[in-house]
């Protein structure tokens, strides 16, 4: 490679501190709502009886906008600003990058209204409808135009480990969206998954693991490999760990989903696969630690004065810690215990908090003084922010992790001498741990205050900022080569992007078709068995509710084969019993009991007054009460094109079954309904939303609780 | 035991490949990086994120 005369250039910054400013808006509303349902679950009373306002709308809210809002945005501040930088280069459209910018605003602000409404597909991290899907995607498409065209356009031969994070991260983050989001729309704001039961539960997984691997790890080790050694002046500590770890990364994270599925369903070997590469985690993860923190060395005293320094070490510190609990969470026999309770949601905040907020918080710290040309507007409410967010975080997660262990373990208590549940009454794990819901409120609220400080302190830092030229700089030209594709003088070092990207989509590839694709394909897992029937028109109608309104944020339908779970809820669950749910609703935690088998557990007026208000059956119950569904209409004329979606997507509903679809729904409603007036409801309510919903819970594991595991009977055989 | 292991592990052939294929793939990169040769060339990027391009302005 030859080089040529030097050339001047200016850097995109505006798009940068667009990103910024979002940032911080964002982060303020994220946290907002976690501090709002941390505190609906310490007092029910919060959720105000209003249906936007509940607990499962406002849940998949909170976590897509810490996720995609705010850690995204402060994605996209970091690479933009440092892809320039490293490529000594212009961003390659300023068009595509408005483009970018205010089609990501477009998607947070139509993903928050919604998931408020009620408009979600159920599916952990991936809740937004089919066409914002799509939006999702164009948009991720113009920001992977925009990176590769700055990278075609580099002035600079070589291409930094930071950039090889951000390529993993564009390539995979569009794969593992598309593959999941795949679902067939019955409506504008309604579809249905095209994958059905465990075959969903493994991609959703897939998936939702690997959002957290992606979109919340990958890029932000980027920025960390960049924005470290600027903030302490200093270079990487050693790059050719870097290297190792960004492949053992990539190779690895991808497998390690299923771990969110032990003891389910899921084939019993793809279950293992997910522990040990998960275990396998620990040394890519904590090679990658020990580098950023290294590379620090020499630079303490400024990580004891500089804020921004104290932020970026305290992220890796924490990326340490939540990398090695997740990998000790994987493991079957800790699984069991930890699963479903309180324990993973501490790991996944001591994750997006001491990871992801800090280490955005050091990189504002640094980016603002940079691109106002200014000085940070006080250091002193840099260190009260820092020490107002480590201790609010060290509340949360201490509270989590003792309410997830005194659950797991009062869930599992056997007496010695009977044999039975020492809690056989849900309610009573639940009360023992409301007080550290509290502990985790107050917690969550120190956090929020902590990202008001840093507003604060950042706004007046820019107020105070005057004005200023764009800079200028320069660079030499890598001089371009003539031919085509092949056939052209070879660029040695640029043809690498390629090279790479090919590289990543291997080794994500491997992993991703090996857990995958078998499942997919052969039946020799996920056997049909003929007792499993489809849902009948108002239990679909019933399920549909049931996912509008997030009960899979507090209720699981899996019940684990262990003793302590079949005397609870009954017999363990078996995959042929979901070949129907699109989407698989198992559920990732427990605030209520498991219900796969409550379907005939209660007389239906039980389930009519606990969704009126959940005291009257269950006296210390935290779940909110529900009195639109005793009002609002069931829509009964969407159903015939509902199963006929279903039918489109394999489930076994006839003809005449689509035609009569509303009839045979109403003849079922007048049953449940008949059952009811002898507990004095009247009539008027056969067509409310409630009765749909009690169709639907009262057929919950109704048809499987008799047949048999295959896996069970082959080994007897 | 060993009926207790194999019963988590009732599909061992793919997963062996896998590991086959990251085990090559670590040891793989394991020397690539270790190279003398690539030594000069790392020494040369690390220092990347220190250097923005000449600012002449």
């Amino acid at each position: 490679m030859t080089t040529s005369k030097l050339e001047s250039f200016r850097y995109d910054d505006k798009i940068v501190k667009f990103f910024i400013i979002a940032t911080m808006v964002w982060g303020a509303v994220a946290m907002l709502l976690g501090v709002t349902i941390a505190f609906q679950l310490a007092d029910w009373r919060l959720n105000l009886g209003l249906e936007w306002m509940t607990f499962g709308r406002m849940r998949p809210l909170h976590t897509n906008a810490a996720i995609f809002a705010f850690a995204g945005n402060g994605i996209f501040a970091g690479v933009y600003y440092s892809m320039q930088r490293l490529c000594k280069a212009r961003l390659f459209s300023d068009k595509l990058s408005r483009v970018h910018f205010w089609g990501w605003q477009l998607i947070i602000v139509s993903a928050a209204i919604s998931l408020l409404s009620g408009a979600t597909t159920g599916k952990e991290y991936a809740e937004l409808e089919w066409p914002i899907d799509i939006a999702i995607t164009v948009i991720w498409v113009v920001f992977a135009v925009n990176f590769f065209g700055t990278l075609f356009n580099r002035r600079e031969k070589h291409i930094y480990v930071a950039i090889w994070f951000y390529i993993a991260t564009i390539i995979t983050v569009a794969v593992l969206h598309i593959v999941n989001s795949l679902e067939f729309p019955v409506s504008f704001m309604k579809s249905y998954s095209i994958y059905a039961g465990v075959q969903d539960a493994l991609v959703q997984w897939w998936y939702g693991h690997n959002a957290v691997a992606f979109f919340l790890t990958t890029p932000f080790l980027g920025l960390m490999y960049y924005f470290i050694p600027k903030a302490a002046k200093r270079p990487v500590y050693s790059y050719r760990l870097s290297i190792i770890h960004f492949w053992s990364l990539v190779f690895i994270y991808i497998w390690a989903g299923p771990h969110h599925l032990l003891y389910s369903s899921l084939p019993n070997w793809v279950q293992t696969l997910g522990m040990v590469f998960s275990v396998a985690l620990w040394a890519p993860s904590w090679g990658g630690m020990i580098n950023g923190l290294l590379t620090l060395r020499g630079a303490w005293d400024q990580v004891r004065r500089e804020p921004m320094l104290k932020f970026m070490a305290a992220a890796v510190t924490f990326y340490g810690m939540a990398t090695f609990e997740g990998p000790l969470l994987s493991i079957k026999s800790f699984n069991s215990l930890a699963h479903y309770t309180d324990w993973i949601v501490g790991h996944v905040h001591s994750g997006t908090i001491g990871w992801n907020y800090f280490l955005i918080a050091g990189i504002l710290y640094y980016l603002v003084p940079q691109l106002w040309r200014t000085k940070i507007y006080s250091k002193e409410l840099g260190q009260m922010q820092f020490w107002t967010a480590t201790i609010g975080l060290a509340l949360y997660i201490v509270s989590m992790w003792i309410a997830g262990v005194t659950q797991g373990l009062m869930w599992r208590a056997v007496e010695p001498d009977t044999g039975n549940l020492v809690y056989p009454h849900f309610i009573e794990t639940v009360v023992r741990i409301v007080p550290m819901y509290w502990v985790r409120a107050i917690g969550g609220t120190l956090v929020l205050i902590s990202f008001i400080m840093m507003i604060y302190n950042l706004y007046k830092t820019i107020k105070n900022a005057g004005e200023h030229e764009e800079e200028v700089f320069q660079a030499p030209a890598i001089e371009k080569s003539k031919g085509f594709l092949f056939f052209k003088k070879h660029r040695e070092l640029e043809g690498l992007p390629l090279i790479f990207t090919i590289l990543v989509v291997i080794a994500i590839g491997v992993g991703s078709a090996i857990e995958i694709i078998p499942s997919l394909v052969s039946t020799k897992f996920i056997q049909k068995n003929e007792a499993i029937t489809p849902y009948t028109p108002l239990e679909l109608a019933g399920r549909d509710i049931y996912i509008r309104e997030g009960c899979y944020t507090c209720h699981s339908q899996m019940i684990r084969p262990m003793a302590a779970e079949t005397m609870r809820y009954g017999k363990y669950s078996k995959a042929a019993e979901f070949v129907y749910d699109r989407p698989f609703q198992w559920g990732s935690r427990r605030i209520g009991p498991d219900i796969a088998r409550v379907g005939g557990k209660y007389p239906h007026m039980w389930h009519y007054r606990h969704m009126w208000d959940p005291r009257e059956v269950t006296l210390d119950s935290i779940m909110p009460k529900y009195p639109w569904l005793f009002s609002k209409k069931t829509d009964y004329q969407v159903l015939p094109k509902k199963l006929k979606v279903m039918a489109a997507l394999g489930v076994p509903y006839g003809s005449e079954q689509i035609e009569n679809a509303v009839a045979n729904a109403k003849e079922q409603a007048e049953e449940i309904i008949a059952a009811l007036e002898e507990g004095g409801v009247e009539n008027k309510m056969k067509d409310k939303q409630i009765v749909a919903l009690i169709a639907y819970l009262q057929r919950l594991g109704v048809e499987g609780r008799d047949i048999e595991d295959e896996s069970t009977q082959e080994e007897e055989e | 035991m060993k009926s207790l292991v194999l019963s988590q592990w009732d599909l061992p052939l793919l997963p062996t490949i896998a590991l086959l294929i990251f085990i090559s793939l670590f040891v793989g990169v394991l020397w690539w990086v270790t190279r003398e040769k690539n030594k000069s060339t790392y020494e040369e990027i690390k220092f990347l994120p220190l250097k923005e391009g000449n600012n002449h302005e």
